[in-house]
């Protein structure tokens, strides 16, 4: 079934994206960034993601829209990351929450798509100091998400 | 059919090197502290060999 999401403005050179959600709070715009890490590795980018605050210039990551469109926003996330890898399809991305309950939502978006998700992507999760591939109903507080090589 | 807006669709300024937006970017709390918390994670608990090549492209 096709899902339900938001249009996207992207700017591929700078790997930024932006949508409004909307709902009963009214239009607030939306952005993910992907920050590139060479530090780590050439192909690494952490994913940042939140309201945009347009008169701070920034992104706030601790925002809490209740927008009541929260599984149309977090489709239209998963599109961003989607095609931000078909862009650049070796791309390696870190996700971690701003909060224990924004990575557990993550987690939860993971795994209820998970069947879809396995097909074409990697995931891993960090559990305490070890990283393992992702499992269903374990509590990760770090995700890496990356294309698989088939 | 739906019809897409126009102002549906934020229009981005391409951030240029040394411009006023990268200056905010690199000022950024948010991209600062998450840029900070991801290499810390992955260089102290670093991920299997395969995919530490893989970041760094080696693979």
């Amino acid at each position: 079934m096709e899902q339900e999401k938001y249009d996207i403005g992207r700017n591929e050179d700078t790997f930024e994206y932006r949508f409004f959600s909307e709902g009963p709070k009214g239009k607030i715009l939306k952005a993910v960034q992907f920050q590139p890490k060479p530090k780590v590795g050439r192909n690494v980018f952490n994913l940042a993601f939140g309201d945009w605050d347009e008169s701070k210039g920034k992104i706030d990551d601790r925002a809490i829209s209740n927008n009541g469109d929260r599984v149309k926003v977090l489709h239209t996330v998963a599109d961003v990351v989607r095609e931000f890898i078909n862009l650049w399809p070796d791309a390696i991305i870190w996700v971690q929450g701003s909060t224990l309950s924004r990575t557990r939502l993550y987690q939860m978006s993971i795994a209820s798509f998970w069947k879809e998700i396995r097909q074409e992507f990697e995931v891993w999760g960090k559990l305490g100091e070890e990283w393992e591939s992702f499992r269903k109903g374990v509590n990760y507080r770090e995700f890496l998400l990356f294309k698989k090589i088939n | 059919m739906k019809t897409k807006k126009k102002h549906d669709v934020y229009k981005i300024h391409r951030v240029k090197p040394g411009s006023k937006f990268a200056k905010l970017l690199a000022n950024d709390p948010v991209f600062i502290r998450k840029g900070e918390e991801c290499v810390k994670s992955l260089t102290e608990n670093p991920p299997p060999e395969w995919i530490l090549k893989r970041m760094r492209g080696e693979d």
